[in-house]
Order: C-alpha cells, then sequence, then structure tokens
C-alpha cells in the first residue's frame, strides 16, 4: 500500500506541554485511518500538523518531519494555501457560512477562479450524498439545513476543491445515528477517490470503518496496524486496556 | 476515583462464576450417573434427569448474560474473547449434562445383567474427567492457557480407557449373548464418557483462544 502521509519523530508544544513526542506515522493512500485515544492524547493535534492548522495556534513549536507525497509540508518554501487545498478538513461541529447551500460550495472554487460553477457544485453535492435533498432550494440558507445535512454540506464544501486528502476531526460527534450512518456511508463511498484520516471518539465507529487505527496515549503513538487486529488482538496492553473501557 | 465501567466488569466477572457453577453441575451429574449405574440406584438416576433442567435453566441465563454484554456494551479484544468463548464452552458443558443424563437412562432401564463393578474402567473414565473439568475451570479462572493444554493430556487416558472398555464388553455380548441388549447400552455408556472427555478438550481449546487469540487443536 503507497503511503500518502509520512510523518517522522513529529514533536510538538503548546508552549511548555509537551503534545506530541516522536509521533513516527505513515497514511495509507485511498484508505481510512482512525486515529483513537482518550481526550487530550494528541490525536487532534497530530491531523492538525498535516495542514498546518497548528500555525494558527500562538505559542506552538514542531519538530520533526511531515511529508504528503513528496513534499515536505513544514518546508518554508512549501505554500500553505495550496497545501489545504490538496488536504481539506472537516470539522467536529458543522460551520456552514452562513449564506445559501449553492454559495457555500461556490466560495473555494470561485476565489481559485475556477469556471463551470454549477457543474461543481452538483458534483460535489451528489459526491457528498446531499444533492437529492437540496437540488429543489439551493438558493435557501445552509443553516436551515438539519444538523446531519449541514455536516455533509461541508463535505460538499471541502470536496468542491477537489482534494486529495480529507481530515476528519470527530465529524459525527455532535450527530445523531441516522446522520452518523450517512456520513460512514459517504466516507465508505469515497474511499476509492480520496485518501480519508478520521479522528472519533467512538470506537465502534473506528471499527466498522476504518481500514486501519492508530491509538495515541500521552501523546505517543502506541500502537498502529489494521483495524481488525487492533480490536480484536492489540499488541499492546495500553491498547487492549483503552479499547476494552479499563480507562477512558 | 469512580470505578470505571463497574457493572461491566461485575458482569463479565459473574460470567466466569456462572460457568462454573455450570461445569460444578455437569461434573456433579456425571459422577452421581455412574454411581446410579454402578449401584443400580433408579432413583439417583430419576434425580439426574430431574435436574438436568436446573443445567438448560443456567446454560440459558449464560448465552442471555452474553447476549446482554454483547449489545448493551460492544465489548472489543479479550473481553470479546471471553464472551464468544463463554458460549462456546456453555455448548460442551450442557452437551455434557445431556450426556450424563444418557447414561442415568441406561440405569434407569437396567435389567443388572452386567455386573459394572467387572468394568473398572468406566468408572475410571468419570473420575479422570471429572479433575480434568474441576481443573479446566480453575484454568478459565486464571486465564491459564498452559494449564488448559495440559489438561488435555488426561484424554489420551479417557481414549485408552474406552478401547479396553469396549474390547472387555464385547467380549462379555460374544460369552453371553443373552445380555447383548445391555452390553449395547454400556458400549453406549462407555462412548458417551470419552465424548466428556473430547467436550472438556474443547472447552481447554477455547481457553487458549480467550487468552492467547490462538486457534489450537489440542486433541
Amino acid at each position: 500500500m503507497t503511503s500518502k502521509i509520512v510523518s517522522e519523530n513529529l514533536n510538538l508544544w503548546y508552549g511548555d506541554k509537551h503534545a506530541l513526542k516522536n509521533v513516527s506515522l505513515e497514511i495509507s493512500e485511498k484508505q481510512i485511518t482512525a486515529l483513537i485515544g482518550p481526550s487530550g492524547c494528541g490525536k487532534s493535534t497530530f491531523i492538525r500538523c498535516l495542514n498546518r492548522m497548528n500555525d494558527l495556534v500562538s505559542n506552538v513549536r514542531i519538530e520533526g518531519r511531515v511529508f504528503y507525497e513528496d513534499i515536505d509540508i513544514y518546508d518554508k518554501n512549501t505554500d500553505v494555501v495550496e497545501l489545504r487545498k490538496r488536504i481539506g478538513m472537516v470539522f467536529q461541529k458543522p460551520n456552514p457560512f452562513p449564506m445559501s447551500i449553492y454559495d457555500n460550495i461556490a466560495y473555494g472554487p470561485r476565489i481559485h477562479g475556477q469556471k463551470n460553477i454549477d457543474k461543481i457544485v452538483e458534483r460535489s453535492l451528489k459526491e457528498a450524498a446531499l444533492w437529492e435533498e437540496v437540488s429543489e432550494r439551493l438558493d435557501q440558507p445552509a443553516l436551515g439545513l438539519s444538523g446531519g445535512q449541514q455536516q455533509r454540506l461541508c463535505i460538499a464544501r471541502t470536496l468542491a476543491m477537489r482534494p486529495d486528502v480529507i481530515l476528519f476531526d470527530e465529524p459525527c460527534s455532535a450527530l445523531d445515528p441516522i446522520s452518523t450512518g450517512k456520513i460512514e456511508s459517504l466516507m465508505e463511498s469515497l474511499k476509492e477517490e480520496y485518501t480519508q484520516i478520521i479522528v472519533t471518539h467512538n470506537m465502534q465507529q473506528a471499527a466498522r470503518i476504518s481500514d486501519r487505527t492508530a491509538f495515541f496515549l500521552l501523546g505517543e503513538l502506541i500502537e498502529v496496524g489494521e483495524t481488525k487486529q487492533i480490536f480484536e488482538v492489540p499488541k499492546m496492553k495500553s491498547t487492549e486496556d483503552y479499547i476494552t473501557g479499563r480507562f477512558g | 476515583m469512580i470505578p470505571y465501567r463497574q457493572r461491566y466488569r461485575k458482569d463479565l466477572s459473574d460470567l466466569i462464576s456462572l460457568t462454573k457453577d455450570l461445569a460444578n453441575q455437569v461434573g456433579e451429574a456425571i459422577e452421581k450417573s455412574i454411581i446410579a449405574l454402578s449401584e443400580s440406584n433408579v432413583d439417583l438416576a430419576r434425580e439426574i434427569i430431574k435436574n438436568d433442567q436446573d443445567v438448560d435453566n443456567l446454560s440459558i441465563r449464560i448465552e442471555n448474560l452474553c447476549m446482554e454484554l454483547l449489545v448493551l456494551q460492544q465489548p472489543m479484544a479479550r473481553d470479546l474473547r471471553r464472551i464468544i468463548g463463554i458460549l462456546k464452552i456453555g455448548i460442551d458443558l450442557e452437551r455434557i449434562g445431556d450426556l450424563a443424563v444418557d447414561i442415568a437412562r441406561v440405569t434407569a432401564q437396567s435389567q443388572n445383567k452386567i455386573e459394572i463393578t467387572k468394568l473398572e474402567f468406566i468408572p475410571r473414565m468419570a473420575e479422570i474427567s471429572g479433575r480434568m473439568l474441576r481443573e479446566s475451570m480453575e484454568a478459565l479462572e486464571n486465564d491459564d492457557a498452559d494449564m488448559a493444554r495440559q489438561i488435555t493430556k488426561w484424554d489420551y487416558e479417557i481414549d485408552g480407557l474406552y478401547v479396553k472398555a469396549r474390547d472387555k464388553l464385547l467380549k462379555i455380548i460374544i460369552e453371553r449373548p443373552e445380555v447383548i441388549k445391555e452390553g449395547t447400552s454400556l458400549l453406549m455408556v462407555n462412548r458417551h464418557l470419552e465424548r466428556t472427555g473430547d467436550h472438556i478438550c474443547n472447552v481447554c481449546e477455547t481457553i487458549v483462544y480467550m487468552v492467547e487469540a490462538k486457534r489450537e487443536h489440542l486433541n
């Protein structure tokens, strides 16, 4: 399996707090990788490193290297805007812009001067399995959609930029089981074209949808492997203790 | 500190206790079935047949608790193996209970034409299987895969005794054709005891799987 993203001895400090400790992890292409671990273990910090979202946090210091294909993400010559086009992100809380459904999707492509916006909007909404629900009301405010629809809209907005990798930071934690099921099916369908990384607190979700799972604890990557192996026969005791609920 | 998932941990530990209770019940049933056979004690044989309902009820209770844990707690890794293992062990133990009932039925219908005391191999098989069963529950409680492996070696002894008892019974039947019906029933008893050993070996294989996630064929 080809690696799409590789981190090498990645360390991150928020001020004095050492939040990531020597994390070396390979993310396989066109697979879903789940990052699990208790709160504060560094999993969200880690994915935020992959498209340099942590640059926006003050007092952050990063050491080590992260490669996206052959691009050194933290090289001073790396174009961050271009990087974030290639590595899109969906957040925990759906965050549509306060504008119409259409404009939410069109926003990014317009800024980048793309043409055929109608086609991009339709294709993105179809890919995000939202088209049938909203095609008759594209001019309506996006904030009028349900939470689950808003989250799929945010995914469609990410897809409109034709990314290569999508980072999901607990995308279903604010959603009901039906909406969660739709997002999971959507992720499954996106596997053919996109590399996906999901941070989730829901271990059943990680088990259901991911191909590989990485377990983080106190800023360290404890274990990574095929999801089936991690949930059936984890190698490390702390992984087993976490997934069997011996600590949380 | 508040104990984490206290109820879940208690239910998992209850599963082991209930399984040990089930093993005690079927172990006692096998032991008593051979006493009843040796002493031609029809009352005791009927008691074993009647008590099998308790064995069935307990195995259903274990099965229900496993189901409840699977549905409500979504267990993973060793917890999941423990529950799947207990479900399998429950089936083997319940079958041992049924074999005890089958042996008791032979006593209930016996005409005492063959002296069971002459078939010393049969009580010996029951004795060994009783010991294997007790030790297997110790291995289960202590998560001791090596002990489980060791226990299965006793099954060779049972298999050897089975062959000896079978040959002896066949000799009796050939010499005294009038006891053919009873002799055939005793051949079945012999077979039931041999099968009991096999079921306990299955239990031991399951314990190895529960503890080490390895599938081993131990017998």
